[in-house]
């Protein structure tokens, strides 16, 4: 057994079951400090080089995919709007989030790419790269099928992101990581809950 | 680099300890329908903590020993207490892992990122809203919570 700590030799005081919650991502959250990337400053380093760029811009381009089939969802299933709106809200966020100003940059001038960077507007993401415009052809006239369907393409998305954040620098990575968990929670919440 | 992601290992195992111990007091409030997810949700932190243990070793590490006993950050009297207990374990375990995976790579932030899917799902199960950015604590919403801090769980409610 492993000697009881001085602490906890110490008496009644009990180490808080949720200390460190937000000490810990403060301390080091959004400075690069647990980046180990040296020389990572606001406008240059590995967080906005070219793949980061392209690694955000093919985010931000599924996550508008996934806002337009929201939306259509929505058209073909008014009934659906009110258990929608928190999701389309997130993945909303998201894209703010993920076009995030380039620091450097004057917005809106000489970005690589599709130049479909336009934040929270609401289209396809086709881009000059030729991705697929987002989501199905059609939505099912099924609400469950309508529902199956979002949630097969949140998965998907949320796997894109999984197998990109391998590559990402430091903090794009921990965002990566998040969006795709939020999206894997959405399609828990399309099929499993009923609302 | 290995320093930093020993520091964040380290803080998630720790996380992973206060979640096995958080889950045995959930388990013993929480009404009966919802036994057995707590006792899977409880199975899979022992798992995780063990894996960050070996993660922990790995990278030269020792890793820290549970406390014998943890406070709780509200009174658990009740099944909607732990309940929501649950989910703040849950989103603990969450930035934890959300910071591990900044730190780390290949294998290791793989396993970082899927520890962090899973945790935001559990934490949605609970609670039965989710956040966008789950993981990333200073992104987080103000709280919606009722004043007297009872968690929604709306139709859930057994």
């Amino acid at each position: 057994m492993p000697p009881t700590s001085p602490r906890e030799a110490a008496g009644p005081r009990r180490r808080s079951l949720l200390a460190g919650a937000l000490g810990t991502t403060v301390a080091g959250g959004g400075t690069g400090l647990l980046s180990g990337c040296s020389g990572d400053s606001a406008d240059s380093g590995p967080e906005h080089d070219a793949e980061a760029r392209r690694l955000r811009r093919t985010a931000a381009r599924q996550s508008r995919a996934l806002l337009s089939h929201y939306d259509r969802t929505v058209a073909a299933h008014p009934d659906l709007a009110g258990r929608l709106k928190p999701l389309r809200g997130t993945v909303a966020r998201h894209i703010g989030e993920l076009s995030g100003p380039a620091p450097e940059r004057t917005p809106g001038r000489d970005r690589e790419g599709s130049g479909a960077d336009d934040g929270g507007a609401s289209h396809d993401g086709a881009g000059k790269t030729g991705d697929k415009p987002g989501g199905p052809a059609r939505i099912p006239a099924g609400r469950k099928a309508a529902l199956g369907d979002l949630a097969d393409a949140e998965r998907r998305t949320s796997d894109a992101r999984v197998r990109a954040l391998a590559g990402a620098p430091p903090e794009l990575a921990r965002l990566l990581a998040s969006v795709a968990a939020a999206g894997a929670a959405h399609a828990y919440l399309l099929t499993e809950r009923d609302t | 680099m290995t320093t930093a992601e020993l520091s964040a290992a380290q803080a998630a195992l720790a996380a992973e300890h206060a979640a096995v111990y958080g889950y045995g007091v959930v388990g013993g409030r929480i009404v009966e329908a919802r036994r057995d997810e707590a006792r899977s949700a409880y199975d899979a932190h022992r798992a995780r903590r063990d894996a960050l243990r070996r993660t922990v070793r790995d990278l030269g590490g020792r890793p820290e020993p549970a406390a014998a006993a943890y406070a709780l950050p509200f009174d658990v009297p009740d099944s909607p207490a732990a309940v929501r207990l649950a989910a703040e374990l849950e989103d603990r375990v969450a930035a934890v892992y959300a910071d591990l995976v900044r730190s780390s790579t290949g294998a290791r932030r793989r396993e970082a990122a899927g520890a962090l899917r899973e945790a935001a799902i559990r934490s949605v199960r609970w609670r039965g809203t989710g956040v966008a950015f789950p993981g990333l604590p200073e992104r987080a919403a103000p709280a919606r919570r009722s004043p007297s801090g009872t968690p929604d769980e709306g139709t859930r409610e057994l």
